[in-house]
């Protein structure tokens, strides 16, 4: 059996376009949590972002055939999983007000550690809730950037054709960013 | 002291590259870097915030997450499947009434032409059937009529042979 782990998403694709179920769960496998980190930072709330990842997944299955090859599988997947958290925040009435807690108050960014926390884990925890809030105190256009970047790790081609924007646009807003968070960190970063 | 600015408008150029994950940084930029404290400063600080936050705790979707993907795509194929059967056994009634609906109004059509053709709807004709009138009875009317004709005829016939028998009487006695 050939290993699908060595083909490309957009080779997955066109193997699950063709019926071979075994190339969507590859394709499930290679991003759930990719989508789930991304997602988990407009919605901030894990079982919310957990349900948007799935309900992306389940228009990938159910919508394969619009899929044309045309664009990146990656950029396909994103776009749909993004669109579904705008929806879900604008209809929450949650799309301008980002809040680094959880449902309970508590700090929803970390996942939570069975074991006890050193004073380390509570410093660290604290630093993520302040760049948190500095990254969402950030305009939409450079968050999303920011996000896209420096927590996906897409590359500057894969986020620009994402947001449909030019590659320089991509830089200059990711360099204009992180200046921001740069004077909203001072304090933070050294 | 003025502290130098030159890298912060760099930056905001869309040409300049600073990429901390590739480690690569834009050739002019690198070249002013070198001989300045101010700018090297700035661009420490910038790669600090970009390792901050590609430090960032990475959240993971459940154990069950494939699971429970799973059983929500064969959950929507089966309400599918099951509308388009619906879909399929109301479409199959639909054409049988449609096919009813077609054969009726034919006959109806033809009936109308076949009894045209015979002349009994001109509404001139006095033996032209009537509101209100069955079959049987338009013929007996029919017959009637026809009856009654003869009996006219009969009778004139008779009288007229009366008044010839009188008058050759007349005649012959010489009136």
């Amino acid at each position: 059996m050939e290993n699908l782990k060595r083909l490309s998403d957009e080779d997955l694709m066109l193997r699950f376009q063709n019926g071979d179920e075994n190339s969507y769960s590859e394709l499930v496998e290679r991003y759930k949590n990719k989508l789930m980190n991304h997602i988990f930072y407009y919605m901030k709330d894990r079982e919310s972002a957990e349900d948007i990842v799935q309900d992306t997944f389940v228009r990938v299955y159910l919508n394969k055939d619009k899929y044309k090859e045309i664009a990146k599988v990656s950029t396909w997947i994103y776009t749909i999983a993004i669109n579904l958290a705008k929806t879900a925040l604008s209809r929450s009435g949650k799309m301008n007000s980002f809040s680094i807690t959880g449902k309970d108050g508590e700090n929803d960014y970390e996942i939570k550690d069975k074991h006890s926390s050193t004073d380390g884990d509570v410093m660290k925890n604290e630093l993520s809730d302040i760049i948190m809030s500095s990254i969402d105190s950030l305009e939409e256009k450079f968050r999303e950037i920011v996000m896209l970047r420096d927590i996906d790790e897409m590359s500057y081609e894969e986020i620009a054709a994402l947001l449909n924007i030019p590659t320089g646009t991509v830089k200059s807003r990711l360099n204009r960013a992180r200046l921001n968070l740069r004077d909203a960190l001072t304090d933070y970063i050294r | 002291m003025n502290k130098c600015s030159r890298i912060e408008e760099m930056i905001k150029n869309e040409n300049t590259e600073i990429d901390f994950i590739a480690d690569t940084v834009d050739s002019e930029l690198s070249g002013h870097l070198a001989g300045c404290s101010d700018c090297e400063s700035l661009i420490a600080d910038i790669k600090s915030v970009s390792d901050k936050i590609r430090s960032l705790s990475k959240v993971s979707v459940s154990a069950d997450f494939n699971e429970r993907l799973w059983s929500k795509i064969r959950q929507i194929e089966q309400v599918n499947a099951e509308s388009s059967e619906k879909e399929a056994d109301r479409s199959i009634p639909f054409f049988s009434r449609a096919v009813y609906y077609v054969s009726g109004i034919a006959a109806i059509v033809i009936a109308f032409i076949y009894v045209s053709s015979l002349g009994i709807l001109d509404l001139n004709n006095s033996n032209s059937i009537q509101p209100g009138t069955s079959g049987m009875s338009v013929a007996s009317e029919y017959d009637q009529s026809d009856d009654k004709t003869v009996t006219d005829s009969l009778e004139s016939l008779g009288k007229n042979v009366t008044e010839d028998e009188e008058l050759r009487l007349k005649v012959s006695t010489g009136e």
